[in-house]
């Protein structure tokens, strides 16, 4: 009896002075990086800061990063270099770095590398990305649709090519008529719940990132999308930008909303983002995007 | 599927082959409550003069083989139960059926009770736990009595929240628990978002818990089996109850027939006229909220060797909640078992049990949300046969054997927008396989060992799961314990620990391949003083090729099934400690735990930094460094009783956000979009958690028609605002954090009749 006691004793002294510790870590400032190439149009700006402690007020005025050497590289299909883009830190908004060639359009389905040092700093950034193909709506787009009515806004897209898996989309919602009595009455009864009313955020409404395997592929090829109710916020004529994202602007997206909470995992417990840059955080990513307009009637 | 049908066949036969006597004598029966007839599971019975005892089974049967003939003391107890003492006497090669009844004991002060040495096989095995439905019934309960929520109360098992009646046992999600209902698996066995369970406490006989070690004739699971018997139904008078509660209530009758008794419980919410009231002056009150259970049994004696039961469950919650103008949430979902079972008694050496069970699992849940429907709908389906023979061929052995095979069909479906987006169906066929014996080569060596075959025809998966224990009586009243054991598990459970009314479960295939792990625990079990008890045990275990779905899956469209996982590994580690007084007019019980758990995802918890494939150990949010709950129960009088539940936990573990940024050119929506950077996972932790809860009882009588009962109850009787977690408003500049606070003080009343 006297030595089970003993043994007890030991393993419970094992057990409460042997744990491993597991502390949390100090802060620690990283350089941002944020940057969306998009298919036919210039180089993106690059906006370059540093993170904050989560307790300080955060600005980019007050982080931002300057002397910074900034280069975007096209590669071809071997990952070499096929061109190099210098960058320079505009004057007027200290720390975004635009490309001196302003002329050059991005293009679809090409790879970007995008290469950052330092003057003052020995951090060294980098990260590509992969441009989806061009987004193409080719059917007919009706003037108006009623809301919520059985004849749902269909868009057509022009079989895309894949650099990934699949393609991602996303449906961004522009109104051109932004007005509390134009509300559509989920998002009215949003509105009506806050103090302080303000109907800029839902100016430009998305329906967040889907997948093209939601979506019904045509005899030809063409991809049928049927445009997602929620997304519209008002009434009247709003344009309807249908954009195609990269892997990089995905992952950090979908990521941030598991931050933010929502997920599996249990309150309480926050992730990291999934950023896809060596050497510090942030999104350096791409996207190509279509445009067509309609006006979304009341119901009868 | 011919190795399935040898299988049968050759258990088939076995039920209908002679078996012959030896020399030596042999006692057997079934062990019940003389009052209603119900078996007694795990009651003790021995011959007091050769100190040679058992104890019975699942089923209520005992057997002692292997009897020198002469005149004996057959002594049976259980708890609650007077001691009963019958002398025999045997002759040479006789089997005597001797069926014993035990009468419940009244209120007693301060008796202590003798026993034999053999006596107190009082089934403590290593790593299990039984928790009784008086405890159940008697301890403050959060408006409703729960299974679950007294199982809480045990060393080695924890609760996530206050809202929450999930089992956390050693450092396993709810998930890693097989529960069984009458021996058929119950895949969500919750109502009320999770606030309790769906085991109505007026059904239920006997709930025994394998925290961990648990033998060969379970698989499935990585760590632990909780086990759940209906009653059968009063054998000698028709008797029932009625309890009325503030969340629901609760009605049951069960009695005799000619050929055996039957059980009927239901139990409803009663809310509706309450959410009526509150529909008319607040908002975002459900349109539609209620759960009901049905628990029904009906056994049938068709001679003295062979017993048939049906029994079967059916719950289900639905709930439609609009939470905005044109947006509802709708849940709905639930579960269906069946299981019919045959128990032979072939000879005094052999006993058997076939069971067929159906189980059916569903969950809908759904949002609409300005116009757009998003629907979910898994289902599984789960139809199996079971046979299980207990062979004693002599004193020293009792083997086991046993065969589960069945058909497992999970399908999980999404819909967007009405367009069907993901689907995925799995059917396969399951077969186990089980030996174990039993060793006693002398009084102080108890040797378990067993093996058991699981294969999964989906994915062809076949693994070996060995296992043994070994028990020491060297020591006068202390059993030294010590258990080892592989086990594997093929399902894996999407959850919210927030509520389970969106449990998912998505099972191993092709590329994903089932969870593993081993268990090594040691114990040590001795009775300090009479009517007291105290437990200790150390347990350690691993888990590895853990297969959870990816938190990061936003949209399962177009993914493999092997993409839907995040794939990684774990471990556990801990210590109980459980002193408990059983006799007298105070009782209750001390549980003390100390529990390690970690996981690791590659990609999860990396360094920001660091190659995106590592990852690092983290706790998750169940893990309680200490964790003590103090029970008590105490008869004021014959009619008045009170019980206290005190627990203590440390904090839960919490992430704590350092830095943060901001991007302002997404190219859709409208505002910046704040990000934060975190260190270390869940590596800062919440201030302790603890509260009392006290309830007294009135017992009486209802106008003469029967027993009465009244329970008044104030949980978290010092309002003890617990945090249940750290809420970050992120749209604040600087981040400002929220306490999410747990339950409040509660008081509640409820009144019971049993007629």
């Amino acid at each position: 009896m006297k030595k089970v006691k003993t043994t007890l004793i030991t393993f419970f002294a094992l057990l409460l002075f042997g744990c491993e510790s597991y502390n949390q870590d100090d802060y620690r400032e990283y350089i941002v990086v944020e940057g969306y190439a998009v298919a036919g149009q210039s180089l993106p700006d690059i906006r370059l800061s540093t993170t904050a402690p989560a307790d300080a007020e955060y600005s980019f005025e007050d982080n931002f990063i300057r002397n910074a050497i900034v280069l975007v590289t096209l590669l071809d299909e071997n990952g070499d270099p096929e061109e190099v883009f210098e960058y320079a830190e505009s004057t007027e908004e200290p720390g975004i770095y635009t490309a001196l060639i302003q002329s050059y359009q991005v293009e679809a389905l090409r790879t970007y590398k995008l290469d950052i040092v330092f003057n003052d700093r020995d951090d060294l950034i980098s990260a590509t990305t992969t441009v989806p193909d061009q987004v193409d709506v080719v059917n007919e787009i009706p003037e108006s649709v009623v809301y919520q009515s059985e004849n749902q806004l269909e868009i057509v897209l022009a079989e895309p090519q894949q650099t990934s898996d699949q393609n991602i989309f996303v449906f961004n919602t522009i109104s051109l008529e932004p007005a509390i009595d134009n509300l559509t009455p989920f998002y009215l009864s949003i509105i009506e719940d806050e103090e302080d009313v303000d109907i800029s955020e839902y100016v430009r409404n998305s329906s967040g990132l889907i997948n093209e395997g939601n979506f019904d592929p045509l005899p030809d090829g063409n991809i049928l999308l049927r445009f997602p109710w929620i997304g519209v916020a008002f009434y009247g004529d709003n344009l309807v930008v249908t954009l195609s994202v990269d892997e990089n602007l995905s992952d950090v997206i979908r990521s941030q909303d598991v931050q933010l909470g929502g997920s599996t995992l249990s309150p309480g417990e926050i992730p990291n983002l999934l950023y896809n840059i060596e050497g510090g955080i942030g999104v350096f990513g791409s996207f190509s995007a279509d445009t067509v307009q309609t006006s979304f009637s009341r119901p009868f | 599927m011919i190795k399935t049908l040898s299988l049968f066949i050759i258990l088939i036969g076995l039920v209908y082959q002679p078996v012959y006597s030896q020399d030596g004598a042999s006692v057997n029966g079934y062990i019940t409550d003389s009052q209603t007839g119900e078996t007694l599971l795990s009651a003790n019975v021995a011959l007091l003069e050769i100190n040679r005892g058992t104890s019975t089974n699942t089923s209520g049967y005992y057997s002692i083989t292997d009897i020198t003939p002469g005149t004996y003391t057959l002594v049976a107890t259980y708890i609650g139960y007077q001691r009963y003492e019958l002398e025999i006497t045997l002759e040479e090669g006789e089997n005597l059926r001797q069926n014993i009844e035990l009468i419940p004991q009244g209120v007693e002060l301060e008796e202590v009770v003798v026993e034999s040495q053999a006596e107190r096989e009082a089934q403590r095995n290593i790593g299990r736990a039984e928790v009784s439905t008086e405890l159940i019934k008697e301890v403050p309960a959060i408006i409703e009595p729960d299974v679950f929520r007294s199982i809480q109360l045990l060393p080695g098992v924890k609760a996530a929240s206050d809202f929450s009646s999930g089992l956390y046992i050693r450092g396993g999600g709810p998930d890693q628990t097989l529960i069984l209902l009458d021996e058929t698996t119950v895949y969500n066995p919750t109502h009320f978002f999770g606030f309790f369970s769906t085991f109505n406490p007026d059904a239920v006989k006997d709930v025994r818990l394998y925290k961990g070690g648990y033998p060969a004739e379970f698989g499935g699971r990585l760590g632990s089996v909780l086990t759940v018997f209906n009653k059968d139904g009063n054998r000698n008078e028709t008797t029932g109850s009625v309890s009325l509660g503030l969340l629901a209530s609760r009605v049951s009758v069960e009695g005799p027939y000619s050929r055996g008794s039957w059980m009927l419980a239901v139990r409803r919410s009663t809310l509706e006229p309450v959410l009526a009231v509150l529909r008319q002056s607040v908002d975002s009150v459900p349109d539609l909220f209620y759960f009901y259970d049905i628990n029904g049994k009906l056994n049938f004696d068709a001679t003295a060797d062979d017993r048939f039961s049906i029994a079967f469950y059916t719950g289900n919650d639905n709930v439609s909640l609009p939470f905005q103008e044109d947006a509802t949430i709708k849940l709905n979902y639930g579960n269906q078992t069946v299981s019919t079972k045959w128990r032979r008694i072939i000879s005094e050496e052999l006993f058997s049990s076939v069971t067929a069970t159906g189980s059916r699992y569903f969950n809908q849940p759904g949002f609409e949300i300005g116009g757009t429907p998003f629907e979910s709908n898994n289902k599984i389906y789960d139809f199996s046969l079971k046979g299980d023979l207990e062979y004693l061929p002599n004193e020293k052995n009792t083997i086991s054997t046993g065969i589960w095979t069945g058909i497992l069909t999970l399908s999980y479906a999404d819909q967007f927008d009405d367009q069907p987006t993901f689907s995925n169906r799995i059917q396969s066929t399951y077969l186990s396989a089980y030996v174990q014996n039993e060793w006693r080569p002398n009084s102080q060596w108890i040797i378990n060992g067993g093996l058991r075959l699981n294969t999964f025809a989906e994915g062809n998966f076949y693994r070996f799961e060995p296992r043994l224990s070994i028990e020491n009586r060297s020591f006068s009243n202390v059993r030294l314990q010590a258990a080892y054991g592989r086990y594997y598990q093929y399902l894996t459970l999407i959850t919210n620990e927030a509520f389970s009314g969106f449990d998912i479960w998505l099972t191993s295939d092709n590329g994903v391949p089932p969870s593993y792990g081993d268990q090594f625990v040691a114990g040590v079990k001795t009775i300090p003083f009479e009517g007291y008890g105290l437990d200790v045990e150390l347990y350690y275990r691993t888990m590895r090729d853990l297969f959870e779905f990816d938190p990061f899956v936003n949209d399962a469209a177009g993914l493999d099934y092997s993409e839907l996982f995040r794939y990684g590994e774990g471990y556990a580690y801990g210590l109980e400690v459980f002193f408990e007084k059983q006799t007298g007019r105070y009782t209750g019980f001390i549980g003390y735990t100390y529990g390690i758990t970690k996981r690791k995802f590659p990609g999860f918890n990396d360094e920001i930094l660091d190659e995106p494939l590592s990852g690092r150990f983290y706790p998750p949010k169940y893990d309680r460094t200490h964790d003590v709950n103090f029970v008590s129960t105490y008869k004021l009088s014959e009619r008045w009783s009170v019980s206290a539940v005190f627990n203590f936990a440390s904090g839960q573990p919490y992430t704590k956000p350092l830095g943060r940024t901001q991007f302002s050119g997404v190219p859709w929506g409208s505002s910046e979009r704040d990000i934060f950077t975190v260190g270390k996972l869940n590596a800062s932790r919440l201030p302790s958690y603890h509260r009392l809860d006290i309830s007294f009882s009135r017992k009486g009588t209802f106008f003469k028609l029967g027993d009465a009962e009244w329970q008044f109850q104030v949980i978290n009787a010092y309002s003890r605002r617990n945090i249940w977690f750290y809420n970050y408003d992120f749209e604040e500049n600087p981040v400002e954090r929220q306490d999410v606070q747990l339950l409040p003080v509660i008081p509640s009343v409820s009144y019971t009749v049993n007629f």
